[in-house]
């Protein structure tokens, strides 16, 4: 039974989407506090992620996590928000899986546009998780399961009859890629990079690739 | 813990109730085509359904308007009916896969050669008889493939109005580009370009156009204050058209026998794109042989469009000059 649970599971992340935190999870299971980090990369523009994460009492390590990113710019339209949980699942020895499940917000404005988007993303990241260290594989799917547009003057000048309205299941994007991360002290370094491939045959995206460093305090 | 889980799970899942659309949907983000809309203005061309008109009395000399892209419109280039006030007909076409004309699977773009034979089957539907005058009015890329045309008819039209034409040959265009369309990766206008993409994707023409419109608030380097008007980019025909280019750069050479046409062209760049200017205008015009290169004041690269009170004068001359 417990095999068949976790061939689902891993059947689920296999079709579905990833951003995970890069995690030591050798870290946490001995760690009794939570945690903040601080991420800085190109996540389809180049954003700065904050985040805490709330260790909960549990058999297995489980995190609540909450982070919100902005890409650069001199406007505050633009905001990915973030809440979830992530969960250990697997673990032999220094091998060790984990699951997260994200809910998202999205929002993004133009002098054409305003976008807040509904998302959902899973993600799954295995691999070595040392004292001090750790280097994991990580697959994502991100899932934009509604999308609201709302077109400025500036954009219905050139289409009238252009829909204000919600859409839905607007996109969808895998992510494949590693994390690798360095303790030094109560910092925890972490650097994590990949590809973006977008769901089925859909284009993707200009820019298909994500990369970042970032650090992870314990409080 | 199930609990939170569930309640996480519950947010993402409320946003599906309701009133909702696809992307995909026809005529809800970007506009009908003359596939799905017969009341527009149409033509077939090589077996390709065009969204084509014209204007004015068809037995005066015919302005045949060439608009930019690969996968803009003629919208922007809509100034150019002043013309029929001085007894011109003026004639304008989306190009395939642009606009509101049909659009095809990405292979359609697959050689610059398929937009000169389009141009050229425009031509013969507006042109009455063989002793009518045909000027060709080209904008940007619309500019490229006047020359384009005229590189391998040397002799078929009676004059050419160029209206910032990137490049005669890849290496020019590709200079022009880079200078024009730079990607700073900390600047607001850059990720405005590139952070939409995690909204939506698709594979499908309504989608992906309505994606290349919103791209055009990510600010380019071309000395203009707002977007230039259109109904409709083309997506596939923007992209598959600039890779085919990237990967034969070959293709993209007129400057073989131009100077074969000795009639005037009248050659204008802005004095506000920065990206363009006087050097690369008379670099282009060194390939010309008979070319009156005039700069347009106060506009950036959308000349017709922005720069039309100053430009028309000077077309207006051009045209009494060399008819």
């Amino acid at each position: 039974m417990k095999v068949r649970i976790l061939t689902a599971i891993m059947f689920f992340v296999a079709v579905s989407f990833i951003s995970a935190q890069s995690l030591n999870w050798n870290s946490i299971e001995k760690a009794n506090s939570s945690q903040v980090y601080l991420n800085f990369g190109f996540d389809f523009g180049m954003t700065t992620q904050l985040g805490f994460a709330l260790k909960l009492k549990a058999k297995k390590p489980i995190l609540l996590v909450s982070d919100i990113s902005v890409p650069m710019g001199n406007e505050l339209n633009d905001y990915k928000f973030r809440l979830g949980a992530q969960m250990q699942v697997l673990s032999f020895k220094s091998l060790k899986t984990s699951i997260q499940y994200m809910s998202i917000l999205r929002r993004y404005e133009t002098n054409l546009v305003r976008q807040i988007g509904i998302g959902q993303m899973l993600s799954m990241t295995t691999g070595i998780h040392k004292e001090g260290w750790s280097v994991a594989f990580e697959l994502a799917y991100d899932a934009s399961v509604a999308s609201h547009l709302k077109h400025t003057d500036e954009l219905r000048n050139m289409y009238s009859n252009i829909q204000d309205a919600w859409y839905r299941n607007t996109g969808g994007q895998w992510q494949i890629g590693f994390q690798a991360s360095k303790k030094i002290g109560r910092i925890e370094l972490n650097i994590r990079a990949g590809a973006i491939d977008a769901r089925g045959e859909d284009v993707d995206a200009l820019l298909p690739a994500y990369a970042g460093l970032g650090a992870v305090v314990w409080l | 813990m199930r609990n939170v889980i569930l309640s996480l799970i519950c947010i993402s899942l409320m946003s599906s109730c309701g009133d909702t659309y696809n992307t995909s949907d026809v005529g809800l983000l970007v506009p009908p085509t003359v596939m799905e809309d017969a009341s527009l203005s149409a033509i077939d061309i090589n077996g390709v359904r065009l969204h084509s008109e014209a204007f004015g009395k068809s037995s005066d000399p015919l302005i045949l308007v060439i608009h930019g892209g690969p996968g803009a419109d003629y919208r922007s280039q809509l100034n150019f009916i002043d013309l029929v006030t001085d007894n011109y007909y003026v004639a304008f076409y989306d190009q395939r896969g642009s606009g509101l004309s049909q659009r095809l699977d990405a292979e359609a773009y697959s050689s610059v050669q398929g937009y000169i034979d389009e141009l050229a089957g425009v031509i013969n539907y507006y042109k009455q008889d063989e002793n009518q005058q045909v000027i060709l009015a080209g904008h940007s890329w619309g500019a490229m493939l006047a020359t384009a045309y005229i590189n391998q008819n040397p002799n078929a039209v009676d004059g050419m109005i160029l209206a910032e034409p990137g490049g005669f040959t890849w290496q020019e265009t590709e200079a022009y580009i880079s200078r024009s369309r730079q990607l700073k990766l900390f600047d607001e206008s850059t990720n405005d370009f590139v952070y939409q993409d995690q909204f939506i994707t698709g594979d499908d023409h309504n989608t992906l156009d309505y994606k290349f419109a919103l791209s055009l608030a990510g600010d380019v380097q071309t000395g203009d204050t707002s977007i230039p008007s259109f109904w409709r980019y083309g997506a596939v025909c923007s992209n598959a058209s600039i890779k085919l280019t990237i990967d034969n750069p070959e293709q993209l050479d007129f400057t073989k026998d131009i100077k074969l046409h000795d009639q005037k062209i009248l050659f204008a760049y802005s004095e506000l794109n920065e990206a363009y200017g006087k050097e690369h205008a008379e670099l282009l015009a060194s390939s010309l042989k008979n070319v009156e290169l005039v700069e347009i004041e106060n506009c950036g690269h959308e000349i017709p469009e922005f720069g039309w009170d100053n430009f028309y004068p000077i077309v207006k001359a051009y045209l009494n000059e060399i008819l």
